[in-house]
């Protein structure tokens, strides 16, 4: 079953690393505390621990047209967020605090932090999302199953517009994080229009790596016009793939690997 | 609108399964709320007497005893409430087939517990994924499987995969269970926010939170397979929706706004007017703010309807359970249209049972159950008898 929908993406590792982003320095120029209005307090930065997350989210909506830096609107649609160490450096410190006899030390803002589902209520708030909202939490795949469930909500026509978020951890504070925003509601405008498959659930083939990271890639590219993508959790026995179609000429300014 | 579970609703409720303060079985706990009791004790399996709070609805010993094999206590008590859900789906002429059944988990921080003492190379991952894998191991199941953690409506989100799986034809059983248990990090982060309570709400004249552990499942299947199989569905879920304040990381907004919208959506998609409700179960209402957003809340979306409306909820005998709540009001709201009462009766504005009946009889066949998560997510799903056709 094929879901058709228009598609903008963005991507960027953290710590930022000028000339190797998928994001322009235009871009990061205008995803910063002050672009939101009403919803973050210009004196303080993003959290640490978010980062590069609502850099990657503002672009891919900025590129959708539905998002616009000062606004402070909401942005109607669902958010699904995939990831699988990002909250772990938090709960780990979190832990720490408490280990020893419970006192001022111990930090609800870092207890907050490692929860999951701190990741989308802290981009809901950026951006005003305020319609259906996970974390999808599994492994080397939880960005690929992220995408399936949305493509899911769209396909059974729960939600018409869905940002997906994926961000992917190393020991090290390394990351990676992707977003794609796919819409139904719209048959032209910003982005590309995409035939989006869930392939079958065993080794398909073709490239395997960072899904979101490849779709985001190849969305910047005007070519090839087919992508056959999948990830795979070694440790779980699991591969989540998808087949895209470019359904016109064109390419999502800026995304591409450079 | 599609409904939920597309050309294959109505979803139906064909077992459910339980771990919580009250014991082993979904049963224990009907039991404790028949009788008006609770469960609320000093937490002790873990290090708590230095803490600000140190009660909450801790499962018993003994149920844990019995329950073997997966080394994380999480995974422990999420396997023994599957277990009982499958057990309790397949008293029909036909069982489930479990090469075709999936399973669907929701949690907020997974086998925590036991993950802060793993050797470096066993945490190379993240105590959710060690959750995961540990029950997957111990379970025959093996249809699509998928992990949502979305704070206390993570058995929501959950839902919703299991009811895609469905109509989408990946599954024709999905398991949905969710688990969190009640160790150091928990409840010293609840303690932490300020959002605790000193005692049972149900007897306490102080107010806040009191927090549980639980592990609950239920099985959904497509109502016509149910009946297919010789299985008296328990009852139909027949639409949910979440909506998010969209404000706070941690306070939720007091309006009510955004649990107002997923309640008159779950309503539209239900096709249940707020007159012809029965009952609403909701959690976290020992909450100050919990109540008041919920009170709000159903004012604007049921406006008068709301006063004939009862109102009830498990907490006051095992605690608010965390990312299990979700899963367990759909239990809840089964055993209520199962025996056509309400019970326990309470009242949202003081978080206490009422003084008066704790019972009274379920005037309509119709169950809104709420749910709200850390942060402002807001959880709705609307339960009829199985008896009704959705």
């Amino acid at each position: 079953m094929t879901l058709r929908c228009r598609l903008t993406g963005a991507w960027c590792p953290w710590p930022l690393e000028p000339g190797a982003i998928g994001v322009s320095l235009d871009e990061q120029a205008l995803v910063v505390p002050e672009a939101f209005p009403g919803r973050f307090s210009p004196l303080r930065g993003f959290p640490e621990v978010f980062e590069p997350l609502p850099l990657v989210s503002g672009t891919a909506l900025l590129r959708s047209g539905l998002w616009r830096p000062g606004s402070g609107a909401v942005v109607s649609g669902g958010l699904v967020v995939g990831i699988d160490r990002l909250f772990v450096e938090p709960m780990l410190r979190f832990a720490a605090q408490v280990q020893g006899r419970y006192g001022h030390a111990v930090s609800p803002m870092t207890f907050v932090e490692s929860h999951p589902s701190t990741i989308p209520t802290f981009l809901g708030m950026l951006y005003g999302l305020s319609d259906y909202q996970t974390t999808v939490v599994r492994g080397g795949i939880s960005g690929g199953l992220a995408l399936s469930h949305a493509v899911d909500a769209l396909r059974t026509q729960r939600l018409e517009r869905v940002l997906v978020v994926g961000a992917s951890g190393d020991r090290d504070g390394g990351r990676l994080a992707t977003a794609l925003c796919l819409d139904t509601g719209l048959s032209d405008g910003p982005g590309l229009e995409v035939a989006i498959e869930r392939a079958s659930a065993g080794r398909d083939g073709g490239e395997t790596a960072d899904l979101l990271l490849a779709i985001a890639a190849w969305a910047g590219r005007p070519e090839p016009s087919v992508l056959t993508v999948s990830s795979t959790d070694e440790l779980l026995d699991e591969t989540v793939g998808f087949v895209l179609e470019r359904q016109g000429t064109g390419a999502v300014e800026g995304s591409s690997l450079q | 609108m599609s409904p939920l579970g597309g050309d294959r609703a109505p979803l139906a409720v064909s077992g459910v399964g339980l771990v919580s303060a009250a014991g082993g079985g979904f049963d224990r706990l009907a039991a404790t709320l028949r009788e008006g009791s609770d469960c609320v004790r000093r937490i002790t399996h873990t290090r708590s007497s230095d803490l600000p709070i140190d009660t909450g609805g801790e499962i018993p010993d003994e149920v844990l005893a019995t329950a073997d094999a997966p080394s994380s206590r999480a995974a422990r008590i999420a396997r023994t409430a599957i277990e009982e859900a499958i057990a309790d789906a397949n008293r029909g002429d036909l069982p489930l087939d479990t090469s075709r059944t999936g399973l669907a988990l929701g949690t907020v921080f997974g086998a925590i517990e036991e993950w802060e003492r793993e050797p470096p190379d066993e945490r190379e991952r993240n105590p959710i994924d060690a959750l995961a894998r540990q029950l997957e191991e111990s379970l025959p199941i093996r249809g699509p499987k998928s992990v949502f953690s979305m704070a206390c409506t993570s058995g929501l989100c959950a839902c919703e995969q299991a009811a895609f799986d469905l109509e989408l034809g990946r599954a024709e059983a999905m398991v949905v269970s969710a688990v969190d248990t009640l160790g150091r990090v928990m409840q010293s982060g609840f303690c932490a926010m300020g959002s605790l309570g000193h005692r049972n709400p149900a007897s306490a004249s102080e107010r806040g939170l009191v927090l549980g552990e639980a592990a609950s499942a239920v099985v959904l299947e497509p109502l016509e397979r149910v009946r297919g199989r010789g299985r008296r569905p328990r009852a139909l879920l027949v639409a949910e929706r979440l909506a998010s304040d969209g404000l706070s990381t941690s306070a939720p907004d007091r309006s009510g706004n955004a649990m107002a919208r997923a309640i008159a959506r779950t309503l539209e998609d239900g096709g249940v007017a707020p007159e012809a409700l029965g009952a609403i179960t909701v959690t976290a209402a020992a909450s100050p703010a919990s109540a008041e957003m919920l009170q709000n809340a159903l004012t604007l979306a049921l406006g008068d309807a709301l006063a004939r409306v009862p109102i009830t909820s498990f907490e006051p005998a095992i605690g608010h359970v965390l990312a299990a709540t979700s899963v367990l009001v759909l239990a809840h709201a089964s055993w209520l249209l199962e025996r056509n009462a309400v019970t326990p009766v309470v009242e949202l504005a003081s978080g206490r049972v009422t003084s008066g009946p704790t019972s009274l009889p379920l005037e309509h066949p119709s169950v809104l159950a709420l749910s709200v998560g850390l942060g402002g997510h807001n959880g709705v799903q609307l339960v009829v008898g199985a008896s009704e056709p959705g």
